[in-house]
């Protein structure tokens, strides 16, 4: 089961009311390299991890990318919060609205909805290992066009250096759980 | 309806939970670096040190500003205190 923690985990108080931003910014959201694929895709991987460390590891930083979906939520709907109707039709986001008000959805700038389709498991741990240290590689990217297009507003760079820094340590994480069951399985059978 | 809530007892909940926010994210990555290195002694002790710390901060912000999880933490008070504003989400509360 889950427990949740009535805060976040790192703290947000965006200032802007950069909108064209928001229509971008949600791809972390909902889009193919988001927290919702990375979240589900390591806490399904779980169930075929065959050691302790990959099955905790697993669970804990699925568990973590739950908390960083809330930071891109919060910092979505504060951007969306109090926005015109002209503001929302000048950022394109009037086809959003027409859906969704002013609330948040699992979709990406291009109005693509979320898809399992975006997630890999093919359940394999070797496979899979690779593949979620290429999606935390994918994330950090995706963080580092995003801090671009911030134009250099500190309560938006904040959060998003933070969780930029966030993929880093996962990606080193998995690459440590991937030698192990290197390890694990005997080297030689592998060719990776 | 005030957007930034700027009175002291606010700004002391902010600081409040900005420890608290430090301490838990400093076990969460010690977390993940423990379960690759699971036999790493220093890490465990920092792990120890933090957690002690942890419960403090986390005993005494919730006996002033209500509960952080809806069950099993801490003992409720009377009327129940959990659905009560700020959510994480919201401005005043997120920080």
């Amino acid at each position: 089961m889950w427990i949740y923690e009535k805060k976040l985990q790192f703290p947000v108080d965006v200032k802007c009311k950069d909108l064209k931003f928001a229509k971008t910014l949600i791809t972390q959201y909902g889009g193919p390299a988001g927290e919702l694929t990375a979240c589900l895709q390591y806490l399904n991987q779980r169930f075929t991890m065959p050691t302790g460390m990959t099955k905790a590891l697993m669970t804990d930083i699925g568990t973590e990318e739950i908390a960083h979906l809330e930071i891109i939520g919060t910092m979505v709907s504060q951007i969306m919060q109090n926005a015109s109707m002209c503001d929302l039709k000048d950022a394109g986001l009037d086809g959003y609205y027409s859906l969704h008000d002013h609330g948040l959805f699992y979709t990406d700038p291009n109005g693509y909805n979320w898809t399992a389709d975006y997630v890999d498991g093919l359940n394999d741990p070797i496979t899979d290992l690779t593949a979620n240290i290429s999606a935390e590689q994918k994330a950090k990217q995706t963080y580092e066009y995003l801090m671009d297009l911030a134009c250099g507003d500190e309560s938006l760079l904040a959060p998003l250096r933070f969780l930029r820094e966030r993929e880093v340590v996962h990606y080193q994480r998995f690459g440590e759980a991937l030698e192990s069951l290197k390890e694990y399985y005997g080297q030689k059978k592998y060719f990776c | 309806m005030k957007k930034y809530n700027t009175s002291p007892a606010a700004c002391n909940r902010e600081a409040a939970l900005l420890e608290l926010q430090q301490l838990s994210f400093s076990l969460v990555d010690l977390n993940l670096y423990l379960d690759t290195h699971p036999d790493c002694q220093q890490g465990i002790s920092d792990y120890n040190q933090l957690f002690e710390q942890y419960w403090e901060a986390k005993a005494s912000f919730e006996m002033l500003y209500g509960p952080l999880n809806n069950f099993g933490h801490c003992p409720a008070s009377y009327p129940w205190s959990w659905i009560n504003d700020p959510w994480p989400w919201e401005r005043g509360g997120a920080v």
